[in-house]
């Protein structure tokens, strides 16, 4: 069919008979030459379109969006509090992978072998919280972000009482916890794994709103003391007190004994942001962290920590 | 582009301002093109509306890496109006294009902002051979297939494929020129 341009040019209008529509949007499914030829010609088609524009009656906006509503409910607020800082990371990390050309692709990336592994990796550690594949395809990149948007769609559809379902947590330990976590790490992996890229592209690492690095501190917090008691650093009735950015958290050193009636055995000062990327695995231990009092239990504490990342 | 995917985002969300910002940025160009074919301003709402609740069910169809949202919009919008221009009778249609000679260009009203790629646009197919010129308007504004356009001027349907590809390709050209 490639001789056959100007036949690609009337389907492009819409102005084939019904048959041959269907036989040439057949035809540009498979045939990569003529899809590109097509692109241009539906540009330019798209723009002859706005050349009509008319303002539509004031009501009708009204109507429109009362229709709306009554065919889909909006989203929740809570949910979209939680679904909003995925949202913004999943729409960086893909702008950096369309800055990527061939040969970045290649390149190593955080821990992984290639860029294009770090994708599939990342892809499949959304899935666990998808529940439902994206489109299969052999583009990572496209593959990836369809399925970034099957999980958004899926966490809105199911609104506030869908936060609390449980679900896997990527990483090395087979956890469950409510999807409201799951979303915050979703949101700290794709974070992380935007780094990487950043890198890859020699790029200066960016970091989220003290707000969302709060809430990925404390999703982690929640975690570290069974994971103390996993690696068998568990140690039970002590606390450390940890200063991050503006705030401070007491944390059991053992998921076995409460806080309260516990004692204060050692200090740990570090950034945030620091924190975080210790527990991506992205900084050694101690990275940089200010220790006072048992020195053994806060590199525990630290070590552990950084064991605590999805790759 | 960047714009059209955060309205896809939020869309994809749930989140209704999104909807609303899609709506008061591109419903004009929506109703516009569906006013045109139709003639019928109670058709042409009802398309808009139509449009712009599948964009609310179904965001995940826009696809921001292959085209911008207004034109994609717009395709919708026209296809729309066309399938309800051939649910009518096809006699019908070729009067009501000719009737126009088939030329006329929409007219765009004064207190709507056209930008400098309209004006670029519009220019481009001015500029087209009056016969090239006919054809595109006549498959493009008036929904007819390119063999109704060989029958509406009396020219082979192969002349009436030639002339319409041509066209839409001297207009590529000069898109590509400004995007």
């Amino acid at each position: 069919m490639t001789s056959d341009g100007e036949l690609l040019a009337a389907f492009v209008v819409g102005a084939c008979p019904d048959v041959e529509g269907a036989t040439v949007a057949e035809h540009l499914d498979r045939c990569a030459a003529c899809a590109a030829e097509a692109g241009p010609l539906r540009t330019a088609a798209e723009w002859l379109g706005e050349l009509a524009e008319r303002r539509p009656p004031r009501e009708l906006r009204a109507r429109v969006l009362t229709a709306a509503r009554a065919a889909r409910p909006p989203g929740d607020a809570e949910v979209d509090r939680l679904l909003a800082p995925y949202a913004a990371q999943v729409a960086a990390f893909d702008r950096l992978l369309g800055a990527l050309d061939e040969p970045h692709w290649l390149r190593p990336a955080g821990p992984h072998a290639t860029v294009r592994d770090l994708v599939v990796h990342l892809r499949a550690n959304d899935a666990t919280v998808a529940g439902a594949p994206g489109v299969l395809t052999p583009d990572v990149r496209r593959g990836w972000r369809s399925q970034t948007e099957v999980l958004v769609r899926t966490v809105a559809g199911a609104g506030r009482a869908g936060l609390d379902r449980p679900v896997p947590l990527a990483g090395r330990a087979p956890l469950r916890r409510p999807l409201r976590e799951a979303l915050t790490q979703r949101a700290f992996e794709t974070w992380i794994h935007a780094d990487d890229v950043r890198a890859v592209l020699g790029l200066v690492p960016e970091v989220p709103n003290p707000e969302q690095l709060m809430r990925i501190a404390d999703f982690a917090l929640r975690l570290l003391p069974g994971a103390l008691d996993a690696a068998g650093r568990g140690r039970p009735h002590q606390v450390v007190r940890l200063t991050l950015t503006g705030a401070e958290r007491l944390v059991t050193l053992s998921a076995a004994t409460p806080a309260t009636g516990s004692t204060v055995v050692a200090e740990i000062a570090l950034s945030t942001e620091r924190f975080c990327r210790l527990v991506a695995g992205r900084l050694t231990p101690p990275a940089g962290a200010a220790v006072t009092g048992d020195t053994g239990a806060a590199l525990d504490f630290l070590a552990v920590a950084a064991t605590m990342g999805c790759d | 582009m960047d714009d059209d995917l955060r309205i896809r985002d939020g869309l994809l969300a749930g989140r209704e301002d999104a909807l609303a910002e899609a709506y008061d940025t591109h419903a004009a160009a929506v109703y516009g093109i569906a006013l045109h074919l139709t003639r019928d301003s109670g058709v042409a709402e009802d398309i808009v509306q139509d449009v712009f609740v599948d964009l609310w069910l179904r965001p995940e169809r826009y696809d921001p890496g292959r085209s911008r949202l207004r034109g994609w919009l717009c395709m919708i919008s026209r296809r729309r109006a066309i399938d309800w221009l051939r649910r009518r009778r096809t006699q019908e249609l070729h009067r009501h294009a000719l009737a126009e000679s088939g030329v006329v260009l929409p007219y765009v009203e004064d207190e709507v902002m056209t930008s400098l790629a309209h004006k670029q646009v519009r220019k481009a197919v001015n500029e087209l051979p009056f016969t090239h010129r006919q054809a595109i308007v006549l498959a493009y504004y008036h929904g007819l297939t390119y063999r109704e356009v060989g029958v509406a001027l009396g020219i082979p349907e192969g002349t009436a494929k030639y002339r319409l590809s041509s066209a839409l390709r001297r207009i590529a050209e000069q898109v590509a020129a400004f995007t």
